[in-house]
């Protein structure tokens, strides 16, 4: 079986879906915030 | 010294001070409003410490770590990161719902579309919900201390009622005030609980390299031997497929997105900033935790890669900690998983309070009820809601993570079109939002039925809620279009 192991010891697709995908999810809220207040929606 | 002895110190000490805690909000809570929304008056940290141990429930301490140590990283997408969106939505929402003077989200249905009908049916919705949503923390609670104290499972769940009930009495400044205490106990309890993980796997790299070389079992009951590398596939190579994974939001995201535990937070802070960084702060301090809860699951998995002794996901962290990982700090793990059930439990049966109080009995059944008999009505309720969880609780579902996913699933085919498209839709009307909370209730039953009845081994590829999201958006965007028209 190849595993292509990047870093962290995890596959490079795993990396970039579950690891990316958690990082921009978690700043989503953020980013929302600050879109709708150079809006002055708030 | 005995391991039950340290565990039953722990105990103790946390009960004591969680009896301290929640007196306060007796003396402070004088209407209903003081009850429910603590009258508009949580700042900042109050309103983080309330919103984050809400979320932080035994689905994720107990669910959530038992699949990541059974499927692997794949459960990270199909529960984490919907909850996150989900987050990103209330943000949205709570620049529209600050606005309302409101006590509960059915309120706002009344004052919308003028409906009392629709404010009922949602209070209805949320009684139902949250009752059997507060069987996940019962569970979770009963599984820990009966390892733990090495007591029936029954007389653990009891002990929970308590708790709850207790800290529920006296309101939401009661809540805020234990649930501060309790989230400072789940960020030590995961923290330290990853940091043992860690220490005995070698590191983070080294984790995922013999995560990725096991092939086994994870506990005699479980459905699937994994496979060399599953625990590090995205999708488990196969077992967790893409389209059930992100079906999943629509059940998981968007039924976060229009919970009421959530929104009601939202309600409770003292303004609409305040509300606003409530969210993006919280998020931030979960996905920490979250981020430890990974390291438990498949750091566990590593250093134990099948439990011979458990039957579902939700029994792994509890063995690990007792059996894997023990140290004399051990005991604070154990009461960092009793506060995520508790914290959690209390605000439910709050909002299921409000549900049926404000949203049924003074709505429909009696609107001249004085404020202190409401106020005793709904302590009766919470007590007559605790004891039917309790009992329920006595045959739990198999694993918390998929029940509550099932569950929230009902606020996304419910509230969600009612509540965001009358925020942000002007054209939305009454006949919309009651024909999509009906229809997408419907529809959503229909396909947990047809789900049941073609699935092999209780999976399925599609979640309910993808059909039952996609049915109300049809129904409330062509009923409301029809109305509007015909009303002007």
């Amino acid at each position: 079986m190849n595993l292509d192991f990047g870093v962290i010891g995890l596959p490079l697709e795993t990396l970039w879906i579950v690891g990316g995908l958690f990082i921009i999810s978690a700043l989503t809220p953020s980013i929302l915030a600050i879109l709708l207040k150079h809006k002055k929606v708030w | 010294m005995n391991k039950s002895i340290i565990y039953l110190s722990y105990f103790t000490l946390y009960s004591i001070i969680l009896l301290f805690f929640g007196k306060g909000g007796f003396k402070r809570t004088k209407n209903t409003r003081d009850f429910f929304i603590a009258v508009n008056s949580l700042g900042l940290l109050a309103s983080i410490f309330t919103f984050s141990a809400t979320w932080f429930s035994a689905a994720s301490m107990q669910g959530l770590s038992g699949s990541l140590y059974a499927y692997g990283y794949s459960i990270v997408l199909y529960a984490v990161v919907p909850w996150f969106i989900g987050a990103g939505f209330l943000v949205i929402l709570a620049t529209k719902l600050k606005n309302y003077d409101i006590v509960t989200v059915p309120e706002y249905f009344k004052m919308r579309y003028d409906s009392r009908w629709l404010q009922a049916m949602g209070g209805l919705i949320i009684v139902i919900t949250y009752i059997l949503y507060i069987i996940i923390q019962v569970r979770g609670f009963g599984i820990v201390i009966s390892e733990f104290l090495d007591i029936n499972y029954t007389f653990a769940i009891v002990l929970i009622y308590l708790f709850v009930i207790y800290t529920t009495f006296g309101g939401l400044f009661s809540v805020a005030k234990t649930d501060a205490l309790n989230f400072i106990l789940i960020i030590a309890g995961t923290m330290l609980a990853a940091v043992l993980v860690l220490r005995g796997v070698g590191g983070i790299t080294l984790m995922n390299h013999e995560a990725a070389l096991i092939n086994t079992r994870p506990f005699p009951t479980f459905p699937h031997i994994t496979t060399k590398g599953a625990l590090v596939d995205p999708f488990s190579k196969g077992v967790l497929p893409p389209l059930f994974i992100f079906t999943s939001f629509f059940g998981w995201g968007l039924g976060l997105a229009t919970n009421p535990q959530y929104a009601i937070r939202v309600t409770s802070a003292k303004n609409k900033a305040t509300a606003i960084k409530m969210i993006c702060f919280s998020v931030m301090i979960l996905a920490l935790l979250y981020f430890g809860l990974v390291i438990i699951g498949i750091g566990g998995r590593v250093l134990m890669p099948s439990i011979d002794s458990i039957d579902s996901v939700d029994e792994v962290f509890p063995y690990l900690i007792n059996n894997v990982i023990y140290s004399p700090f051990s005991g604070v793990i154990l009461i960092s998983i009793m506060a995520a059930a508790i914290s959690t439990a209390n605000s439910q049966l709050l909002v299921a309070a409000s549900g049926f109080s404000c949203d049924i009995y003074k709505n429909v059944i009696n609107p001249y009820i004085d404020d202190d008999r409401l106020l005793s009505m709904n302590r009766i309720f919470i007590f007559f809601a605790g004891t039917i969880s309790l009992v329920m609780s006595l045959n739990p579902p198999d694993s918390l993570l998929v029940y509550g996913g099932y569950i929230w699933g009902v606020f996304s085919v419910t509230f969600l079109l009612p509540l965001y498209g009358g925020l942000f839709w002007r054209r939305s009307t009454k006949e919309g939002a009651i024909s999509s909370f009906i229809g997408g209730l419907a529809i959503y039953i229909g396909f947990i039925v047809k789900n049941h009845l073609s699935s092999i081994n209780g999976e399925t590829l599609l979640h309910p809620a993808l059909p039952g999201v996609i049915g109300a958006t049809a129904i409330f965007y062509f009923v409301s279009r029809y109305y509007y028209a015909k009303k002007k």
